[in-house]
């Protein structure tokens, strides 16, 4: 273990490190903003057509009003409570291995947060009246009604944009003096503007210490009130498969165990192309892979008991969507499902040598999040083409269109963090420090 | 007039130097205790207790949470008043949505009023310290402290400072009215910025001519405008009935959309509203339907049948007829099969 001594000494080789990402243009990267532009601008092209031509150039039709794009949105908004979740619920415990963590997480909660606001836009039949959702008064009386949970919706998600923005940036502060005193051209005046002429002094850091612990407890209690209310969106109408009360935990649990998946896939990525293995070490991973399990055997609680009381209930609207799951037409995408969420987290993390294993966490992570992406898709679609009267059963898969678009969205999400890693230090580098001194002192 | 011109003193340290004792010895030398400040690169301890002009912060995030709660009320108590939802000629008010509407809104205007504040704070105190010695970073300490420019108590913290150990000590001259100036043109610039943002959003369109709504007292329309979204999926209707496709998958279509209601998913003539009729819907798997001929249970489709409808003004006489060999396969298990692409 270091000493005090030696982390103070430290302290240039940190700096040099975490803000190496800040400089240098690399081909390589150049290479992976140009092709992610591509796919952004075929997303944005194939929104541009939809709007032209209008909704129909989605597969949607009655009764399947919600398919891909909500589907995506509450993905996202899941992933994004990564950021809120590691960084909000590990600073209120004080674990100490969330420091090279928080940030990488944080960003995520941002970017996605922005991603799934941008997937209720593609949603919308005629997007350019989009200000018809804010109350203000005007001349044609329109006013959204706040009875309906979609309006709960805009409102958490509103706060919840803002809050995050808010908690990224608390902490960004110092680094940003940090970078304005180290980085020359064009974003030396914005960092000056950013870090709001921080100095390091002890009433400073009082004062920001006071704000994030304050913010903390309230971004968490967001959080759950967020997903719970996506989760609602669902679970308050009648529409058989959507109606139960265990909706608002699942939908929460659901998304924290995604938003860990992304970020064992976002640690994996900065530690490799940074070569930060210092600050990012097997430990984190381990951590990570030990709160999957977690989220894991939570999920699968949940999803048997709303499952079982179905079953047992036997209701024939809802054995219909049960039965195309178990053995019905999307008895393929259901076994994946269960496989990559449950069935692989659970045999693989709970040995602590594939938990270590960056590789393998970074597999895993990219499993969990295709698996959560279909099991938001089969809470929605199925319950849709199996409404209470079969004359309306249907099957629906997305059109190109919806796929261009939402190919577009991951892509415009993975290329604002290749930009914002230019921009952001990817590991908070106080907290780092601060963290290195806690260890010297124990 | 005497100058009031200022002096920042910066004196960097390393990391190992006993601060409190450097503070307490400046403050000795006659320096008011707001005036000293030490610097670091990471916080020094995990005090966590700060106040704004004595209020502790937390107590402003408890009363901006309170406003959030009367913003929330106003927009979604204010919606249920002012649009009032009439059931039985009487508004539906509803108490938990007002609850979920206003913990959103408490939630954001407390953590939002709580930065705010941080921010002020934190503005007004290092707008104190003239100058940051970038070594800190790497790892130093540094003690910022404003001594008047004249007089003997500069001198004297100098001394005070190199004595205590300080690698570097440097000085900065604050002259007067100097931030002053900086100050009062700080809120002419928001209160510009403030100006341009009311006349964007003002010069935002409200007009609704161009749009095609269905008029007052508009006859009902026949059929649906071009190029709205069709009832059945795509998929459907490229595969309807009459449009191709394999005759049993048609007669399964047109089985799903016609029959399944009353006769059931499978046949067994227990259809989701078959408990509410007078008389049960046949089991299309029972002998009697099982000895009908396709001819016959086309008649029974075009004739209808006791309390079953003549399907004639619904299906064509080819509809008619692909569904007629549907329901006959279903009572001959060897090609009986599941109805509809969903079909458990």
């Amino acid at each position: 273990m270091a000493t005090r001594d030696a982390v103070w000494n430290d302290m240039p080789r940190i700096n040099r490190d975490l803000l190496a990402p800040l400089s240098g243009l690399s081909g390589r990267y150049l290479l992976l903003v140009a092709c992610l532009a591509a796919l952004v601008a075929a997303g944005a092209g194939a929104w541009l057509y939809q709007i032209e031509t209008g909704i129909g150039q989605t597969n949607m039709h009655a009764p399947i009003f919600w398919s891909s794009y909500i589907a995506s949105f509450v993905y996202w908004i899941g992933v994004s409570h990564s950021g809120t979740f590691i960084s909000g619920v590990l600073r209120l415990t004080k674990a100490e291995w969330r420091r090279p963590v928080t940030r990488i997480a944080e960003l995520m909660t941002i970017i996605s947060v922005l991603i799934a606001a941008l997937c209720v836009f593609f949603h919308l039949g005629r997007v350019w009246r989009w200000y018809y959702l804010i109350p203000y008064p005007n001349q044609r009386e329109i006013w959204p009604d706040f009875r309906s949970p979609l309006m709960w919706d805009a409102t958490a998600i509103f706060t919840y944009a803002t809050a995050s923005t808010i908690y990224l940036y608390l902490p960004l502060i110092p680094d940003f003096a940090l970078a304005r005193d180290r980085v020359e051209g064009w974003r030396k005046p914005l960092y000056s503007l950013l870090s709001l002429g921080w100095k390091g002094s002890q009433r400073e850091w009082e004062t920001l210490n006071t704000a994030i612990r304050i913010i903390t407890p309230l971004i968490v209690m967001v959080m759950i009130s967020v997903h719970s209310i996506v989760g609602w969106d669902f679970g308050m109408s009648l529409v058989p498969g959507w109606h139960t009360s265990i909706i608002a935990p699942y939908f929460v649990v659901g998304a924290v165990h995604s938003g860990l998946g992304m970020v064992a896939i976002g640690l994996y990525v900065v530690r490799r192309t940074y070569g930060w293995e210092p600050y990012i070490r097997r430990e984190h991973f381990d951590k990570i892979g030990k709160l999957l399990v977690v989220t894991t055997l939570t999920l699968a609680y949940l999803y048997f008991a709303d499952q079982l009381t179905v079953w047992y209930g036997k209701k024939p609207d809802e054995m219909a969507i049960l039965h195309s799951l178990m053995t019905g037409d999307y008895a393929v995408p259901f076994w994946a499902m269960i496989a990559l969420i449950y069935v692989f987290p659970l045999t693989l993390l709970t040995n602590p040598t594939f938990r270590a294993w960056p590789a393998g966490m970074l597999c895993m992570g990219i499993g969990i999040n295709i698996g959560m992406y279909i099991e938001r898709a089969l809470i929605l679609v199925p319950p849709l083409t199996h409404p209470r009267l079969t004359y309306q059963w249907s099957q629906y898969f997305p059109s190109w269109i919806e796929l261009t678009i939402l190919t577009g969205a991951l892509a415009l999400a993975v290329l604002l963090y290749v930009l914002l890693s230019k921009f952001v230090p990817l590991i908070s580098i106080w907290e780092e420090k601060e963290g290195r001194l806690h260890a010297a002192a124990r | 007039m005497p100058l009031h011109d200022e002096l920042d003193l910066h004196a960097l340290f390393e990391p190992d130097v006993d601060v409190m004792n450097v503070r307490r010895q400046v403050a000795e030398a006659g320096v008011p205790e707001d005036s000293i400040h030490v610097l670091s690169p990471l916080p020094l301890s995990d005090a966590a207790s700060d106040r704004i002009a004595g209020i502790p912060l937390y107590i402003v995030t408890l009363l901006a949470g309170l406003l959030g709660i009367g913003v929330g009320l106003f927009f979604a108590a204010g919606t249920a008043v002012m649009y009032p939802l009439m059931t039985g000629g009487k508004p539906i008010v509803a108490p938990p949505i007002v609850g979920i509407v206003s913990y959103e809104t408490m939630m954001l205007v407390a953590i939002v009023t709580t930065f705010l504040t941080m921010i002020v704070k934190v503005r007004a105190t290092n707008s104190e310290i003239r100058f940051r010695d970038a070594r800190i970073d790497e790892g130093r300490i540094a003690v910022a402290v404003r001594v008047p420019m004249f007089g003997t108590v500069a001198g004297a913290v100098r001394e005070v400072l190199e004595q205590a150990g300080a690698i570097d000590v440097q000085a900065s001259v604050i002259a007067e009215g100097e931030e002053a100036l900086a100050r009062r043109i700080r809120p002419a610039a928001s209160v510009l910025l403030a100006v341009g943002l009311a006349g964007a959003i003002g010069g935002c369109s409200r007009d609704m001519q161009d749009q095609t709504s269905y008029q007052s007292q508009e006859a009902p329309r026949v059929h649906s405008p071009e190029g709205s979204i069709p009832r059945s999926s795509r998929r459907v209707l490229r595969a309807r009935p009459t449009s191709g496709g394999a005759p049993e998958e048609r007669g399964a279509i047109l089985f799903r959309i016609n029959c399944v209601h009353c006769h059931g998913v499978q046949g067994d003539g227990d259809g989701p509203v078959a408990p509410y009729l007078k008389e049960l819907p046949a089991n299309l798997k029972n002998d009697e339907v099982r000895a009908m001929s396709d001819e016959q249970i086309y008649s029974v489709l075009t004739e209808g049948k006791d309390m079953m409808p003549s399907f004639k003004g619904e299906l064509s006489a080819d509809e008619r007829l692909d569904l007629a060999r549907f329901v006959a396969s279903l009572s001959r298990p060897a090609t009986a099969r599941a109805v509809g692409p969903e079909g458990p």
